[in-house]
């Protein structure tokens, strides 16, 4: 199968995940609605039916937040196993979501006291620093000084101390929170896509195209870092410039999306691999076959998310993590890779 | 050409070479031979700039190797090494193909395309384009990076001179393939005028095929010249420390036997 077939398939699937998704829900929404919708959108949006103002303002948004947060959780899991060179690698592995749930939750709990306001960006801002703050925490920290090079021992067991901290973290805030903003953490923490408008779409649209965009820029060189670090310098790359360059746009990648969605596991860590299977580790087909994968799936699990408990709504993270533990499992057992 | 004058490096207060001054030209194949920890692999370092020497200056056609950038030198340099892993499955022709990274934006040029389809013939290794590196056996591999690394310094026109580093690269290759091997850098020789410095352990086999011998024991140029005049049993025992039964084949070319 060659590259453009596959991108064409999942171009074809995500298209009708995102319509699926617009479609199932509480109130049902007929393509019917969604035609007249969008022709009133441009004539007379004063006579737009309730049926037509919920599919425009709060099913499209949300269907289009879920895609594009997918394809930005993916692509930031290509970038940082191509970085460490191992397929386990995930945001969730190296401190950037807790970092960014330790960030929101301050603000949940402390935003209001301590009156630090920027309007609706307050809690994206929040989540950014502190999911840049512990990610360069963990990986200034597992960086071996005397080697020169980041164990991938060292740098999971350091993911999992900050992870640890930043958590513990997020428990005091909700431990000293009143009951509402305590309520907000942890709906945070399992992810949720209720909250989608276009504002949100449109900021995590721009970051997921201008990182990606990126992405691409560095793909001939993590590439070429497969080889080792000593290779790729033969090759002309510079592995400390890259290091960082790679690592600050795949923590505001995943840190902007996370924000506006909170911590959804395993997405980065399932459709690299799943990708890897089908047609081999190129960085350039992972960017873009991450793009379309990452948002079917995630679109898939927010139709499941919305199915299981119906009429109530399962977090997204929770969903995210069932599928993906087995999948994380199943990959370090099969040990394919080099460790 | 390569001019080597008075390099020595120092690291953490150790001297591991000294005072090396050496000349490498084209079409020439150096070898450079010498003990465990003699300083081979770090002189190589040196002229690839992996590490840059503390002392003296290594000049490449004229030009000081310190202030070229890495981008630049990897148009013209190229570094075969021993063993080299890859992390992700890739196929053969996109391992390839990297050896073409320093010379293309981000998207390889028709012109890159012709120069990996023409070079894994010259390898002979058009068959496996297509199947993953990952599932090679380790002659394999180590011929998908001799391509690759030949890709690298492919014959351009007005290209500089180009140097090809050798780090070792015949460790755990059968007798067929270090021979082979040789075969085909002599080969590679007549394509284009190419410096060839390399680190090898069989002495028979550098003997055979050097221009240039140099003979490096504990961080020092113990001798250096042509293959006879640095292979002689006084320099061997003294840097080897065990003392050689020079031997004569029926075509009357000398070889060493321990």
């Amino acid at each position: 199968m060659s590259r453009k077939s596959i991108y064409l398939i999942l171009s074809v699937l995500t298209t009708l995940a995102v319509i699926s998704s617009i479609l199932f829900g509480a109130v049902e929404i007929s393509l019917d609605v969604m035609l007249s919708a969008f022709s009133k959108l441009f004539h007379d949006a004063d006579s737009m039916t309730l049926t037509e103002r919920i599919f425009l303002e709060i099913r499209l948004p949300r269907a289009i937040l879920t895609a594009i947060v997918g394809g930005s959780l993916a692509v930031g899991g290509v970038l940082m196993q191509g970085l460490f060179l191992n397929p386990i690698v995930e945001p969730g592995l190296v401190g950037t979501s807790s970092g960014a749930a330790f960030g929101a939750a301050l603000y949940f709990t402390l935003g209001t006291t301590l009156n630090i306001n920027a309007g609706e960006w307050t809690l994206p801002i929040a989540a950014c620093m502190g999911g840049i703050l512990a990610t360069f925490l963990v990986f200034f920290l597992a960086e071996n000084k005397r080697h020169r090079k980041t164990s991938t021992i060292a740098l999971l067991l350091i993911g999992i101390a900050i992870n640890a901290l930043f958590l513990s973290g997020v428990g005091f805030l909700s431990y000293i929170a009143r009951d509402p903003q305590a309520r907000s953490i942890t709906f945070w923490n399992l992810g949720t896509l209720s909250g989608a408008n276009w504002h949100s779409v449109i900021l995590v649209g721009l970051s997921c195209l201008i990182c990606t965009g990126f992405g691409f820029r560095y793909a001939k060189q993590l590439n070429a870092l497969m080889l080792g670090e000593q290779e790729a310098g033969n090759l002309g790359v510079n592995i400390k410039t890259l290091k960082i360059k790679v690592l600050l746009v795949n923590v505001i990648l995943v840190s902007i999306a996370t924000a506006f969605t909170g911590v959804i596991a395993f997405i980065g860590l399932v459709v690299p691999h799943l990708l890897r299977i089908i047609k081999g580790s190129d960085t350039r087909y992972l960017l873009t076959g991450s793009l379309l994968m990452g948002a079917l799936i995630l679109s898939i699990a927010d139709i499941l998310a919305r199915l299981i408990l119906a009429p109530a709504e399962l977090p997204i993270g929770i969903v995210t993590t069932i599928v993906g533990v087995p999948v994380f499992i199943y990959i370090l057992r099969k040990n394919e890779y080099y460790f | 050409m390569i001019q080597v004058e008075n390099i020595g490096f120092t690291i953490q207060g150790k001297t591991l070479l000294k005072d090396i001054s050496l000349e490498f030209k084209p079409n020439e194949i150096a070898m450079i031979i010498g003990p465990n920890g003699a300083g081979k692999s770090t002189l190589i370092k040196l002229l690839s700039q992996e590490h840059p020497c503390t002392s003296g200056s290594i000049t490449w056609d004229g030009v000081d190797l310190k202030k070229q950038s890495k981008a630049d030198l990897a148009k013209n340099r190229a570094i075969l090494s021993q063993n080299v892993e890859l992390a992700f499955p890739l196929t053969v022709r996109e391992v390839v193909m990297m050896g073409r990274y320093p010379h293309f934006e981000s998207k390889a040029t028709p012109k890159d395309q012709a120069i990996v389809n023409e070079d894994m013939q010259f390898f002979d290794i058009e068959d496996m384009a297509d199947r993953n590196y990952l599932t090679l056996s380790g002659g394999e591999k180590q011929r998908v990076h001799f391509a690759r690394v030949s890709a690298q310094i492919w014959p351009e026109e007005n290209a500089a001179t180009r140097y090809l580093l050798l780090d070792e690269p015949l460790t755990y290759l059968d007798i067929h393939y270090q021979y082979e091997f040789m075969k085909l850098l002599q080969r590679m020789m007549t394509m284009q005028p190419l410096v060839i410095v390399g680190v090898v352990h069989d002495l028979n086999l550098a003997y055979r095929y050097a221009h240039q011998a140099v003979l490096i024991h504990d961080g020092k140029l113990l001798a250096s010249g042509t293959a006879d005049e640095v292979f002689t049993s006084e320099n061997i025992q003294k840097a080897f420390r065990i003392e050689p039964h020079i031997l004569f084949d029926e075509a009357g070319r000398k070889y060493f036997s321990f």
